[in-house]
């Protein structure tokens, strides 16, 4: 908002100062003719200095949204007698990740890259999930943005919603996904770890980046389960496809021995 | 909420997580984070990422990818065998 002064970021380093590491950082990364010497060994101390700033704003995040996952669930499961609790993690960017980012997207500044800290909770259904964004708003979190990739999925068939928040001076990605959404990012996450075919582990199957079968292959099944968890019927022709598809992906599926 | 913070090192050729790391403190684990990615900057061939939660049981759900496949639980038959 025009004429607020934002809080600093908790890491103490100026946006000028970060930005101009992010900068360095990208044309070393996508560079390959450059040599690590001691100015981006340096940019590679700012960048680890800025994330590391993140800590407490995450941990602050992701303790309030365990909060609203536990009162959203409405229905706490007992699994042989224990309570199963809707999951709430959070992860701090690997620098591969960052840089992948910034390599990406050529104007992005690092101080506004909005995901190097990030957390996400696994509801049971999607009526949950948007029970938790009415309890950030009530609360009044400050919400920047909202990536609705339910409404519009992403190429890839990713779902889920994304809530971007500011907390103490750092932008914070809340990932909210159902179960079902989860089990399909994670499936895609875990494979992208064992193909071969380093377009799809270095870049990121997740981004679309790797045979194309395979990435046609997890589409198709979001887009499934996506109507099965509306209650939705998959007809035949649709998953004789991707049954077919899931046969022919299957030698990239297979671990190394 | 106490949160536990686990620092996983993936190894991409044997396809399993090498290392475990806990830490109760989140600035030593940020600290260890860096390190080990400073130490690491140049391999290819892990995966090195820092995540929490309130127990290792919830990481091996949120972040299920880094760890072994629990084939006990039930999914979608769309992903089978994934």
């Amino acid at each position: 908002m025009a004429g607020t002064v934002r809080t600093p970021h908790p890491s103490g380093i100026s946006n000028s100062r970060v930005d101009k590491a992010g900068g360095l950082l990208r044309e070393w990364w996508t560079d390959f003719s450059i040599e690590m010497d001691s100015r981006y060994g340096d940019a590679s101390e700012v960048l680890y200095d800025f994330r590391a700033g993140c800590t407490n704003p995450l941990k602050k995040v992701t303790v309030g949204l365990r909060q609203f996952a536990v009162r959203e669930a409405v229905a706490v499961v007992t699994e042989g007698g224990r309570q199963v609790m809707p999951a709430v993690g959070q992860r701090l960017k690997r620098t591969p990740q960052i840089l992948n980012k910034l390599a990406r997207f050529p104007t992005m500044r690092l101080s506004q890259m909005d995901d190097v800290g990030g957390c996400r909770a696994v509801m049971t259904t999607q009526a949950e999930v948007d029970g938790i964004l009415r309890r950030m708003r009530k609360n009044k979190w400050e919400i920047v943005r909202i990536d609705d990739y339910v409404a519009e999925p992403k190429a890839t068939g990713y779902r889920a919603k994304h809530v971007i928040v500011r907390r103490d001076g750092c932008l914070i990605e809340v990932q909210l996904r159902t179960e079902s959404q989860h089990e399909w990012a994670e499936a895609v996450d875990r494979t992208a770890l064992r193909v071969d075919d380093k377009t799809a582990s270095f870049h990121g199957l997740k981004d679309g980046h790797g045979p194309p079968e395979l990435v046609e292959y997890f589409r198709l099944a979001a887009d499934a389960m996506a109507l099965e968890e509306q209650g939705e019927a998959v007809d035949d022709e649709f998953e004789r496809r991707i049954l077919e598809l899931q046969q022919q992906v299957r030698p990239y599926l297979r671990r190394k021995e | 909420m106490p949160l536990h913070h686990f620092l996983l090192v993936y190894d991409l050729k044997r396809q399993e997580l090498v290392k475990q790391l806990e830490f109760s403190d989140g600035d030593e684990a940020v600290a260890a984070y860096s390190k080990i990615e400073r130490e690491h900057s140049e391999d290819h061939d892990v995966e090195i990422v820092l995540v929490g939660a309130d127990s290792l049981e919830t990481i091996r759900n949120t972040h299920a990818h880094y760890f072994a496949r629990d084939v006990s639980r039930e999914g979608s038959r769309y992903l089978a065998g994934v």
